[in-house]
């Protein structure tokens, strides 16, 4: 860098001046607000109670938390390891050369990102119904199986409708970014693979997945983290219950119930930073292997 | 349960195996273009109830899943009449106005905050990928940090904050908290350390000041990203509901999606109203996105910037 | 042209000018009214729709303005928290359903958000003018905070037609047992005779929710918290129910389906599937609304008992109204929630609208409660009005929804369970899982560093 920028005071700030001034006031400042209230039982801002690390221990110990924290991961594990290989799959099909077609396919997979969660909560409790519903129906004449399976009242099923449900509303939406991404993928750098004789799988290891990788590795990221806060999908999909034996219960409505249906915000809190916490975690793990595999 | 996934499992290998067997013969087009067409059958079905639900008369909504038989088929049966209802003068405390308000209220907000956060975003992002200073690092993880926060949990403290300022039913209290985004800023992030550094030095040595480097050589080159996040911002601000119910007060100042959720509540549900409404809803965002679709997926390639 | 951030751009600033152009054109109507008088919430468009026919009477009378919003209930639930979590006053007037009443007024007794209202109620007299229970939906450690706008009496709704055809007599029906024993030998059939069963007796989701959860439960006498917030989870009663139902909705001698909601629900009742369905009165208009072909076909009659002789209503849903306790105009909000609540030209259009029927004993003789409902060829209003007086009372607690949400999964797991164990098993299973229930509730009240004296253990 241009080492008379930054002796004095560096442009940098300039431009981070909206970001620090809008994110200051409504994240970081509500943030530690928040994170102050996980060791607090308040109602109101006149009636708070220090209380250390009771609302910790009190989630710690709640075996519903850790159905919620299960039912969060399986999610998140179907999330990118279904959901985004399906995506770059249907993304690398659009890529090929010369398809006038193209452009509509690319509409019609990413068009369920254009509906919100509530119109989806409804459209699937009526694709999802014993006997009537469109799923079962479909699956009976395809399988001879599943005329009365009830999707969302049977414990088994509930977490598979949800996370065929997000497979619908994001499988396209991911698809877009893997799209961009393998414009990247140099041409003249395939040509040679190929002249070199190397087959359809090694090129994809060593010409088309090292040419995607930065994309790749935020589409992950933020897919991990967008699982781990999955709310508005559920809540919709179940009627903002966790359905049965709290079998789509995630970790955010865990947090909402608590913290907006029985009006305990510091219970709530408590949740938020554990959830902070883990998501933290996991983004760090994720970050250190992608680097890892460059060497 | 396995069925169904050993049969998702079964399409995925399928796909895979297809891509790398892909030589440009015509039977892997062939195949190709069918995957594609069995997805896309499978991706837009629920649409066909939504678009059939909308063109049922209200009387004959629920009898049949999808339309009437053949020989039922009238203007009794099928007919605008939901979309009449919808689109029908809006009777509110505040006097009678176009339903269209909400769509152009919709409209407003949604772009207003997409232009916002490209700006605000890319010009952080610039910040955290061309400057070395100090705090950099920690910055660039205090912003990626707030993504871990679960939203809801600041509605009490971001609440109070818009009633200090005076913002409640005001468009302020909807724009400003969502000016910026952490998903934006690390997205152009990314975006802009591929940019090669020379092509900004070139630029200072041509006297360039640095709000014309940002606007004049680096907004250009990451134009793909910008047209992909545009998208995202734009359709997170279209769908949300959240925020508005509970900033807003005035019905005129409403959101499309806060005003269609009102069809389907207590004791009364106007499905086909509300079905009518969603379709509706669809097509501004659909129209802008096969629009602007070449502008999205540009090339990352293009403009010159190759590594 | 150049523009370089590209296309993209151009395009949305082009949309946010003209979206900004047409919005300010509209709104230069409504730039010249004042700062209205009162601010009001509620969360049902039916409701909405009635009191702005209404509220400009209201205004002229006493001279006011009334600022009224609509929002869905789950967003009117994030706007109160929200408020009460800030510490910030109230709207004036708010209206809310009865499963968010606990959580919002959590805390200290004296900074409950909303004002006790004792004292208006017993000088007005309207304190002894409700139906039984109501008022204790609204009330906490004695204090009256809301106002009752409903009863939401549960009945059976029965298709005359397939009863009629069987010979079966509704009246005859008179408790569970002889419901049950009267399906499984004459309702539930396989007509088509290719194994699936095509008509069950009635509608039952497998969940428990909301049949056995709200309806059953409260029909059977069991009140899952006493008056002052403790739980009354650990109960042989609810044992009981808890294994009837799961025998009504599983295995091959059931004889319920689960139908749902909406559409399907339609679809259900519509292909004959399912004959009866349990309706408070706000729900005989859904069905109104839902499935306008099957007008005349159904009929009403009380819920069997679990007894001979015993209790044959339930209650379903319930909304009140709320006085903010910060209100700076505390008077004119409890004269408009009073006028909401006892207008009669509202009342009659509220009924009109959704079939439900106030909670003053006082307004009952309005005639349009007798008029014929013409989709249910029935004095509908009347029949509710009949079993009104015997609605079941239920106290509100905090975790009121956790508590119904832990009965559905003990329900749930007997499901899982229910295999391996005979009747006693089962009763002594679902035993076992109500005493966890209970002390997980115990311990969260416990938690509560608010409470008042005469509600702590």
């Amino acid at each position: 860098m241009n080492g008379a920028l930054t002796r004095h005071f560096s442009p940098a700030w300039f431009f981070l001046l909206p970001t620090i001034a809008v994110m200051g006031t409504f994240l970081f400042y509500p943030v530690i607000l928040a994170g102050v209230m996980a060791f607090q039982q308040s109602s109101g801002a006149l009636a708070v109670e220090w209380i250390g690390w009771e609302n910790f221990q009190f989630v710690l110990s709640d075996p519903l938390f850790y159905r919620a924290a299960r039912n969060t991961l399986i999610f998140a594990a179907f999330s990118i390891f279904l959901q985004l290989p399906l995506s770059l799959g249907l993304a690398m099909l659009l890529n090929a050369k010369g398809d006038r077609t193209k452009g509509f396919f690319r509409l019609i997979i990413f068009s369920p990102f254009l509906v919100g969660p509530i119109f989806v909560g409804i459209l699937f409790a009526v694709l999802f119904t014993p006997r009537f519903g469109m799923i079962n129906r479909f699956l009976q004449y395809l399988t001879g199986w599943g005329l009365e399976v009830n999707w969302l009242s049977n414990p088994a099923f509930v977490l598979p409708a949800i996370i065929l449900t997000a497979l619908w509303m994001y499988v396209g939406f991911n698809m877009i970014y893997f799209l961009a991404a393998l414009q990247s993928v140099s041409q003249d750098l395939m040509d040679a693979a190929r002249v070199d004789g190397a087959g359809p799988w090694q090129r994809f290891l060593h010409v088309t997945v090292p040419a995607i990788k930065p994309v790749a590795v935020f589409v992950v990221i933020m897919s991990t983290i967008g699982s781990f806060q999955l709310f508005e999908l559920p809540f919709a999909l179940l009627q903002g219950t966790g359905g049965p034996d709290n079998a789509g219960l995630t970790l955010v409505m865990y947090l909402y119930n608590h913290a907006f249906v029985s009006g305990d915000l510091g219970l709530g809190a408590a949740v938020g930073w554990i959830l902070a916490m883990a998501i933290f975690t996991i983004s760090m793990v994720q970050i250190k292997v992608s680097k890892g595999g460059d060497h | 349960m396995n069925l169904l996934h050993v049969a998702l499992l079964l399409l995925l290998a399928i796909l895979m195996g297809l891509v790398l067997a892909g030589r440009a013969t015509a039977a892997a087009n062939l195949a190709r273009r069918s995957v594609l067409i069995i997805v896309s059958c499978l991706i837009l079905s629920p649409f066909v109830w939504l678009v059939f639900a909308t063109f049922k008369d209200p009387s004959v909504l629920n009898e049949y899943v999808f339309l009437p038989p053949f020989a039922e088929w009238s203007a009794e049966t099928i007919n605008l009449s939901n979309l009449r209802t919808l689109l029908a003068p809006q009777e509110t405390v505040h006097g009678t106005y176009s339903f269209f308000l909400y769509i152009f209220n919709s409209v407003f907000l949604a772009t207003a905050q997409t232009l916002l956060q490209v700006t605000f975003c890319s010009m952080a992002g610039f910040a955290f990928a061309v400057y070395s200073f100090r705090g950099r690092q920690a910055l660039f993880l205090l912003v990626l940090g707030s993504m871990m926060i679960p939203p809801i949990l600041l509605l009490a403290p971001v609440y109070r904050m818009v009633v200090n300022f005076g913002w409640m039913d005001t468009y302020f209290a909807l724009l400003v908290p969502g000016a910026v985004g952490a998903y934006g800023i690390f997205l152009y992030r990314q975006a802009m350390m591929r940019v090669p550094k020379e092509l900004f030095d070139a630029a200072r040595i041509d006297g360039a000041s640095e709000l014309r480097i940002w606007y004049e050589i680096a907004l250009p080159l990451v134009r793909p990203i910008t047209g992909a996040f545009c998208l995202v911002v734009f359709l997170n601000a279209w769908n949300s509901f959240i925020a508005p119910n509970v900033f807003l007060q005035s019905t005129y100042k409403m959101p499309l999606p806060v005003i269609l959720q009102h069809f389907v509540g207590q004791y009364e549900n106007q499905y086909g109203v509300f079905l009518a409404g969603t379709f509706l809803a669809i097509l501004p965002p659909a129209c802008l996105f096969f629009y602007l679709q070449r502008e999205f997926i540009l090339g990352l390639t293009s403009g010159g910037v190759k590594e | 042209m150049y523009f370089p951030p590209g296309k993209v751009i151009l395009t949305l600033v082009v949309m946010v000018a003209v979206a900004a152009g047409y919005i300010g054109v509209q709104r230069a109507q409504f730039a010249a009214t004042p700062p209205p008088d009162l601010h009001f919430l509620v969360f049902s468009r039916a409701h909405y729709e009635r009191y702005r026919a209404v509220l400009p009477e209201f205004e002229a009378e006493e001279g006011v303005r009334v600022h009224m919003t609509l929002l869905n209930w789950n967003s009117l639930r994030n706007r109160l928290q929200a408020i009460r979590i800030a510490g910030l006053p109230m709207p004036d007037l708010v209206e809310f359903e009865r499963s968010q009443f606990g959580a919002l007024v959590r805390g200290p007794l004296d900074l409950v958000p909303f004002e006790p209202l004792n004292e208006r109620l017993e000088a007005t007299g309207l304190i002894d003018q409700f139906a039984p229970g109501r008022l204790e939906l609204w009330t906490r450690a004695g204090r009256h905070f809301g106002v009752p706008k409903d009863v939401h009496p549960v009945m059976l709704a029965y298709r005359r037609d397939i009863l009629a055809e069987l010979g079966i007599d509704p009246a005859e029906l008179t408790t569970w047992e002889r419901f049950v024993a009267v399906a499984r030998e004459k309702i539930v059939a396989d007509l088509t005779g290719n194994g699936i069963i095509d008509r069950y007796a009635i509608d039952m989701s497998l969940t428990g929710n909301p049949e056995l959860t709200q309806i059953l439960i409260a029909q059977r006498g069991i009140d899952l918290f006493d008056a002052r917030g403790r739980p009354l989870m650990h109960n042989a009663d609810l044992a009981d129910l808890i294994v009837w139902y799961h025998e009504q909705t599983t295995g091959a001698n059931r004889i319920s389906f689960p139908a749902g909601w909406g559409q399907n629900l339609a679809q259900a009742l519509t292909s004959d599937l399912v004959v009866f369905i349990m309706v408070p009165d706000w729900r005989t208009r859904q069905i109104e609304m839902d499935m306008p072909g099957m007008a005349g076909k159904f009929g009403l009659m009380a819920l069997p008992a679990w007894e001979e002789g015993g209790g044959r209503t339930s209650t379903f849903g319930g909304t009140g109204m709320f006085i903010s306790r910060q209100s700076e105009n505390p008077e004119m909000a409890w004269r408009l929630a009073e006028f909401l609540a006892l207008d009669e030209t509202l009342l009659e259009s509220s009924f009109r609208r959704t079939n439900i029927i106030p909670p003053f004993a006082g307004a009952w003789d309005l005639p349009v409660f007798d008029q014929v409902n013409a989709f249910w060829q029935e004095p509908l209003g009347r029949r509710f009005i009949e079993v009104a007086g015997d609605v079941p009372v239920i106290h509100p607690s905090p975790f009121y929804g956790l508590a119904l949400d832990r009965i559905a999964n003990v329900l749930a797991r007997l499901r899982r369970h229910a295999r391996h164990l005979d009747a006693e098993a089962r009763f002594d299973f679902v035993m076992e899982e109500l005493g966890v229930i209970q002390s997980d509730i115990e311990q969260l009240i416990e938690r509560d560093r608010f409470l008042s004296e005469e509600e702590r253990l």
